[in-house]
């Protein structure tokens, strides 16, 4: 019982002929392994071909044993002639197409003149009514104002030409031969010719049908197996991989033979709608072609207006853009490198007054002492300067001391604040002082008063003219000399600084000037330079100018100043004059 | 009882490919688990129907598969979409209609015994029948059973002697 329990679990042991009985009836119910059966039963296939008019036809692959009838027509759609089937003559209607033909013709070419003659009539109607005489340029063919009746004529002319030729084309055909009949008795409606059963051809022959057939060496008339093997007027074979024959069925000939079957093709596990996963964005023809033409139409529409662009369009005058500040697109600026910076700063730090050339030497000693790494230095002062947010300089805008315009703008090294003195001027709304730089027109003044920029706040509307005019320039004359210096710094070269920093207070005595032409004096500075060369202190020992907004300005800038402090221990004291001389 | 045996590395891989999108992965999954899918749905719908029914159960699992979390459950994985699958058959309402089944067979004499003996096993618990329609329809062993349903190899093996102990019995009692 353990063996027969083995052979159920993996057929390891003996087989319980139960189980095997089992087995091999049920193995009926898996499809796979029936289709392998019939394979194994079929090595070769059944190839049957129809012969009709001397020529094959059509060829009947049978892949799975089934049945093969002969008479007028196969199971499968193969059509057998038998006998009664007459060609078709064509002359025997030609001369019924010719006549038909030729009245239908002749109904155009007449009622083609009829119009013709009508229109002649007409013409000369409007002749007489138009008193002309231009018939020469009316011409049949042109169209008759009252109908297109003309037209049917020569409608009526071309479809007679149809039945016309087709009666001539079947005159000139040779009348065919007609077919001799065989008597006797014709193909029947239907007969099972080749059957199949359990996997092996069984021939079937009706009593009239003829032929030779061979079964591998042997081969035999079927009117000798008709005699030999015949029960009535039946005859059955059964044939064998190696069989062929010919067989005539009315007037239709069959060849047959067993041949090794044709390759099945790999059936797909997947259901093919699954077996491409993009088969849903297939396009059809239509959509292809569809999307295709969208293309080209907005493609080139965009291409030819976004990127072509059209010429003259979008043209903005350069009054306008600089009107409402746009900046405006040059290609070919685009090419052009653009210039460095590190050249301007350095040209600006190079700047130098206009002293005397006997100090030129020591200046260039200090300027190589002082700047030694000018660049990296100027770039530090420049983003300090570019870090101060536009709220932090209207908001501490008014006066000395930390976080002040003047703080940041000169605490640059190249003095921007020279710089953007010069690029633009204020009207102070108070007409009591002048303010320093404002950038953007509106402001605060350094007496809290509002304050408007000289172009825009001036008129109603934008002078762009008037924007490159220039303003009266006012050139102070200022002189500076050095007095006591306390302290371990370089004596020359904080002498040297001094002038050539002293050009830097212009600003402020020259905003001055414009409201007090007449404003002269001498201001005595005494500053405190810290160990690092920074103005830690700077007071006023001596004020015969006595303006106070250029004491305060000059106060700020001097802070701002830097000092070359090598070697300095200790903070010095330094003090100079500054002599104010009125305008040039 | 014996533990059930881990898939091949070969079939894993082929699991993982699947997964990943490679539909020729699961065309060599198809080939290796038709007959178990076949086998559990003849133990639940008509011999006829089975067929379809396969096909509709790997294009699901294929539909699926992206979502099966281990690979080595893909055999259990499979054998329970075809179990439901079954069971939906069975619960859509289409109007019966007398089928011979025996009638398109080359061997209708087989075909009819072999229907007649399945009508026995349909009779029986659904876990012996469906083993036994594996065993014995689709000619698969024990192991085989036991890997490819995700049973042990102990169930498996109850469960075939247990089965074919009732069915001998309703075979026997019915002749």
């Amino acid at each position: 019982m353990s063996d027969q329990n083995d052979y159920l679990w993996d057929r390891s042991g003996p087989p319980d002929p139960f189980v095997a009985r089992l087995e091999q009836t049920m193995s009926v119910l898996a499809e796979e392994k029936q289709e392998a059966k019939v394979r194994a039963l079929k090595p070769t296939v059944l190839r049957v071909a129809v012969v009709a008019d001397g020529k094959i036809c059509d060829e009947v692959h049978q892949a799975r044993p089934s049945s093969v009838s002969a008479g007028r027509s196969f199971n499968n759609k193969v059509y057998l002639f038998d006998g009664h089937t007459q060609p078709t003559n064509y002359r025997k209607r030609a001369p019924l197409w010719l006549g038909l033909g030729l009245a239908i013709s002749f109904s155009g070419v007449g009622s083609f003149a009829y119009e013709l003659s009508q229109y002649a009539k007409h013409a000369e109607t409007v002749e007489a009514e138009r008193g002309e005489l231009q018939r020469g340029q009316i011409t049949a063919f042109e169209p008759y104002t009252t109908g297109g009746v003309s037209y049917l004529g020569i409608a009526l002319i071309l479809g007679g030409l149809i039945p016309l030729v087709g009666g001539i084309m079947g005159l000139s055909t040779p009348a065919p031969a007609r077919r001799k009949t065989r008597p006797g008795v014709p193909a029947p409606d239907k007969h099972p010719l080749f059957d199949c059963k359990d996997g092996v051809y069984y021939l079937d022959l009706p009593a009239h049908a003829r032929g030779k057939i061979s079964l591998g060496k042997k081969a035999a008339t079927l009117g000798q197996l008709r005699k030999r093997f015949g029960r009535g007027t039946r005859l059955r074979v059964k044939l064998n991989p190696e069989s062929k024959g010919k067989l005539i069925v009315g007037e239709t000939t069959l060849l047959f033979q067993f041949a090794p079957p044709a390759p099945v093709p790999k059936r797909d596990p997947i259901p093919q709608g699954l077996v491409n996963p993009w088969r849903l964005l297939a396009l059809s023809p239509l959509a292809a072609i569809s999307y295709l033409s969208s293309l080209f139409a907005l493609g080139g529409f965009f291409f030819y207006f976004g990127v072509l662009g059209v010429p003259g369009e979008s043209e903005v005058s350069d009054r306008f853009a600089e009107a409402m500040g746009v900046a405006k697109y040059e290609e070919d600026d685009e090419d052009e490198p653009e210039p460095e910076e590190e050249p301007e700063e350095e040209d600006e730090l190079a700047v130098e007054d206009d002293e005397p050339e006997e100090d030129a030497e020591i200046e260039d000693k200090l300027d190589e002492m002082i700047d030694k790494k000018p660049e990296k230095f100027s770039e530090q002062a420049m983003k300090e300067a570019r870090g101060v947010g536009v709220a932090r300089v209207l908001g501490t805008y008014g006066g000395p001391g930390e976080g002040s315009v003047f703080d940041i703008i000169q605490d640059t090294e190249n003095d921007l604040g020279d710089l953007m003195a010069d690029s633009a001027s204020i009207i102070d709304a108070d007409a009591g002082a002048v303010s320093d730089y404002v950038p953007g027109g509106k402001g605060i003044s350094a007496q809290g008063g509002m304050v408007q920029g000289d172009k825009i706040g001036g008129s109603d509307q934008p002078e762009l003219k008037d924007k490159t005019k220039k303003e009266k320039k006012i050139k102070p004359k200022m002189s500076s000399s050095t007095g006591d210096i306390y302290g371990d710094v370089d004596k020359k070269a904080v002498q040297a600084t001094i002038r050539r920093r002293t050009s830097a207070l212009k600003v402020c005595y020259e905003k001055a000037l414009r409201t007090q032409p007449n404003l002269k004096g001498k201001i005595t500075y005494t500053i405190t330079i810290s160990t690092v060369g920074r103005v830690t202190k700077v007071d006023v020992e001596e004020d015969s100018l006595g303006d106070a907004s250029v004491r305060s300005c000059t106060k700020a800038k001097i802070k701002g100043w830097r000092f070359p402090t090598a070697g300095a221990e200790e903070p010095s004291d330094v003090t100079f004059s500054v002599v104010y001389s009125g305008a040039q | 009882v014996q533990d059930q045996a881990p898939p091949a590395g070969a079939e894993l891989s082929l699991v993982e490919k699947a997964r990943s999108g490679d539909r020729t992965a699961f065309g060599h999954l198809y080939e290796r688990y038709a007959k178990m899918v076949h086998g559990v749905l003849l133990s639940r719908a008509p011999h006829g129907e089975v067929r379809d029914l396969a096909q509709e159960v790997f294009a699901v699992a294929l539909e699926r598969i992206s979502s099966l979390r281990q690979a080595e459950a893909f055999g259990p994985w499979l054998a329970t979409i075809a179990r439901n699958r079954a069971r939906d058959y069975h619960k859509q309402a289409r109007p019966t209609q007398a089928y011979d089944e025996t009638a398109s067979s080359d061997r209708p004499d087989q075909k009819a015994e072999a229907l007649k003996i399945m009508q026995h096993l349909r009779e029986l618990p659904d876990t012996y029948r469906e083993t036994l329609v594996l065993r014995l329809v689709e000619g698969m062993t024990g192991p085989e059973i036991a890997e490819q349903t995700g049973m042990t190899h102990g169930s498996v093996r109850v469960n075939l002697h247990r089965g074919m102990t009732m069915l001998r019995e309703r075979l026997e009692g019915g002749r």
